[in-house]
C-alpha cells in the first residue's frame, strides 16, 4: 500500500509550496473578504501553512526535522522565495524555517480558559512572507523548477513518504498550459508513491468555498477546473482523516481547495499519535 | 501472597531514551507485598510537547492513589496545575509556547488489585485512550480492556489533556472494568504499539502472551531484541513501548 512510509527524522518527507506573486495578485480576493488583495490572503496562507508545519514538528526541546521545505515564488522572477539567512536556498529543514522567520509579530487570540469562556492573550506569530505581486504568473516554470528540485531530493530519500507541492495561485498561467508540467512532476516518484501535487485556488470570482472536491462540477470557471485536473487525489488515510475533521470527501477527492486554506492537509499527515482532542 | 511486577520499556526506533515518552508505575521491576497494589501505564501523544512529563504524572497520581474513586477529577485538576508550573517555569521559543498552549495529552490506563478475599483478589481498571489491559488465566485470555480489537488502535484516540479546555468529553470517554485475580493468572498493561501487536496476534489464532512470557524468560537479546524483530518485520508499528506484567506469587 502507497502512502504509508514511516515520516521520522531518519526518513524526513519533504514540503515544497510554490506561491503565486504576479501582479493579478494584487486584485481584490471575493471569498468573503472583499476588502483584502488575493496577495494579502496568499502570505497569510503560506504563513500559516509554515506555522502549522513547524508547530507539528515542535516538541519541547526543539523542532524535529520530519520534514524538508522549500519555497518558491513565481511572478516577476520564478526561484526560492525565503528570504533572511534561508535566503537563495531551495530546500531546508524545517527547524531552519521555525527558528528563522523574518519576524516574529504580537497578535491578540481569544482562547478557551477552561471554564467556558474565552480569555484573550497575547501570541507571537511569525511572519516568513509579506504579500508580494509583480509580473507575469509563469506557473509552468515553477512546477519545472519544482520538478527538478525534487528530482535531484527523492534519489537521496529513496524510502521516503512522497513529497507534497502545494501550489497557491490565483490558476492563471501566463507561460502556458501547465498540464504537463504538473504531469510531469505527479510522476515523479519514491518507493512509497508519487508526488503529491495540491492547489490553493484564490480568485476573484464570488463563489463559496469549495474544498478537496471529487469532481469539478460545482468549480466555477475554467481556470478552476484546471487546477482541480491538475491536483493529485488525497490519499486513503488523508480520506479517513478528513472525515474525522468534519470534511465531506469521496473515493475521488483531490488536493484541490477553491477560496479556502489548506491548513488542514497538515492534520492529514501521520508522524505519530494526534489526539482527537486536540484542535 | 504478593505480586510479581515486571517492567520493560523501549523508545521508538530512531529515538533516544530521553524521547520516550510512554509511562509506568511502579518505575521499575519489584514485588509488592501491599494489600492495595496499584499499577498504571500511560502513553504521551507524539503531537503534543511536554507530553512525557504528563503521561508521567498521571502514572504516579494513580499510582499513589489519587485517581481512586469519585475523586479522580480533582485530582486531575491538581495535576493539570501541576503541569502548567512545570511548563512556565522557563521562557519558549513561539513554537513550543503554542505547543504549551495546547497542551500534553496522554492516554492512560490504571489497574487497583484490591485485597485478598475468598483466595482471589478483585480487580478495578479505568482506561482513557489507548493503552490496553489483558488478563490471561491459564492458556485462555479472559479479559481485554478497553480494546475489543485490533481497530481499537487508531493514531487519533481521544487522549486526557494537560489543558482543561480539551477535556470537554472526558467523562463520556472514561471506561471502567472489574474482575477478579486468581493464583496463576498473568496482567499484561501495554501502551498501543504492543496492544495492537497483540490484538493482531489474536485475530490470527495465536496467543501472543506466550511470546511476550518467552521474550521475558529469555537472558539476552530478550524484550529489546523481540520488539526489534517485530518492528523490522513491519509486525508492530515504530513507537514507545511499554510493558507491566503482574502475577501473583503463590506461598
Amino acid at each position: 500500500m502507497p502512502y504509508q512510509a514511516e515520516i521520522s527524522r531518519s526518513n524526513p518527507s519533504c514540503f515544497l509550496f510554490l506561491i503565486d506573486q504576479s501582479g493579478s495578485m494584487e486584485d481584490p480576493f471575493a471569498g468573503g473578504e472583499s476588502s483584502r488583495r488575493k496577495a494579502d490572503l496568499l502570505a497569510d496562507a503560506i504563513n500559516r501553512l509554515l506555522q502549522n508545519l513547524v508547530i507539528k514538528c515542535a516538541k519541547e526541546e526543539g523542532i524535529r526535522d520530519y520534514f524538508h521545505v522549500g519555497v518558491i515564488g513565481y511572478g516577476a522572477r520564478v526561484g526560492p522565495a525565503l528570504g533572511g539567512q534561508l535566503a537563495g536556498r531551495e530546500l531546508v529543514p524545517i527547524s531552519d524555517i521555525g527558528n528563522l522567520p523574518a519576524r516574529i509579530e504580537e497578535r491578540k487570540k481569544k482562547v478557551e480558559d477552561g471554564a467556558g469562556g474565552l480569555v484573550e492573550q497575547t501570541i507571537r506569530f511569525p511572519i516568513w512572507f509579506d504579500p508580494v505581486y509583480h509580473g507575469a504568473t509563469p506557473m509552468c516554470q515553477a512546477l519545472t523548477l519544482a520538478h527538478d528540485i525534487l528530482a535531484r531530493w527523492l534519489p537521496q530519500h529513496p524510502d521516503s513518504f512522497p513529497p507534497i507541492v502545494i501550489n497557491i495561485t490565483d490558476g492563471e498561467a501566463t507561460d502556458g498550459d501547465p498540464s504537463t508540467a504538473a504531469d510531469a512532476l505527479r510522476s515523479l516518484g519514491a518507493s512509497d508513491g508519487n508526488v503529491l501535487l495540491f492547489n490553493v485556488h484564490l480568485s476573484s470570482k464570488g463563489a463559496r468555498p469549495i474544498e478537496f472536491p471529487a469532481s469539478a462540477d460545482q468549480l466555477p470557471d475554467q481556470h478552476a477546473q484546471l487546477m482541480f485536473e491538475l491536483s493529485s487525489p488525497l490519499t486513503p488515510y488523508m480520506r479517513t482523516v478528513a472525515q474525522q475533521e468534519g470534511y465531506t470527501v469521496a473515493e475521488g477527492s483531490r488536493g484541490f481547495v477553491f477560496n479556502a486554506d489548506m491548513i488542514s492537509v497538515i492534520k492529514f499527515l501521520d508522524i505519530g499519535t494526534r489526539p482527537s482532542n486536540l484542535r | 501472597m504478593a505480586l510479581s511486577i515486571r517492567m520493560q520499556w523501549l523508545p521508538k526506533a530512531g529515538n533516544r531514551d530521553d524521547e520516550y515518552e510512554d509511562a509506568a508505575w511502579p518505575e521499575r521491576s519489584l514485588t509488592a507485598a501491599q494489600a492495595v497494589v496499584r499499577c498504571a501505564v500511560a502513553d504521551g501523544a507524539t503531537e503534543s510537547a511536554f507530553a512525557g512529563v504528563w503521561a508521567r504524572q498521571l502514572v504516579r497520581a494513580y499510582g499513589c492513589g489519587a485517581f481512586d474513586g469519585d475523586g479522580w477529577q480533582l485530582a486531575l485538576a491538581r495535576e493539570q496545575t501541576a503541569w502548567q508550573s512545570a511548563v512556565a517555569a522557563k521562557p519558549l521559543p513561539w513554537y513550543a509556547e503554542e505547543k504549551a498552549r495546547s497542551g500534553a495529552f496522554a492516554a492512560l490506563l490504571g489497574v487497583t488489585f484490591g485485597e485478598v478475599s475468598d483466595g482471589g483478589r478483585p480487580w478495578q481498571a479505568l482506561a482513557v485512550g489507548d493503552c490496553a489491559l489483558f488478563q490471561v488465566r491459564g492458556v485462555a485470555l479472559l479479559s481485554s480492556f478497553p480494546a475489543a480489537d485490533a481497530a481499537f488502535f487508531t493514531s487519533r484516540p481521544l487522549l486526557i489533556g494537560s489543558a482543561p479546555h480539551n477535556n470537554a468529553t472526558l467523562t463520556e470517554h472514561l471506561h471502567r472494568a472489574s474482575g477478579d485475580l486468581q493464583p496463576g493468572d498473568r496482567f499484561y498493561l501495554v501502551s498501543d504499539a504492543l496492544g495492537q501487536w497483540w490484538m493482531h496476534s489474536l485475530e490470527h489464532g495465536a496467543m501472543p502472551w506466550d511470546e511476550v512470557d518467552g521474550a521475558l524468560a529469555r537472558r539476552r537479546r530478550g524484550f529489546g531484541g523481540w520488539i526489534d524483530s517485530l518492528r523490522r518485520t513491519g509486525q508492530m508499528r515504530n513507537d514507545d513501548v511499554t510493558l507491566l506484567r503482574v502475577t501473583w506469587l503463590e506461598r
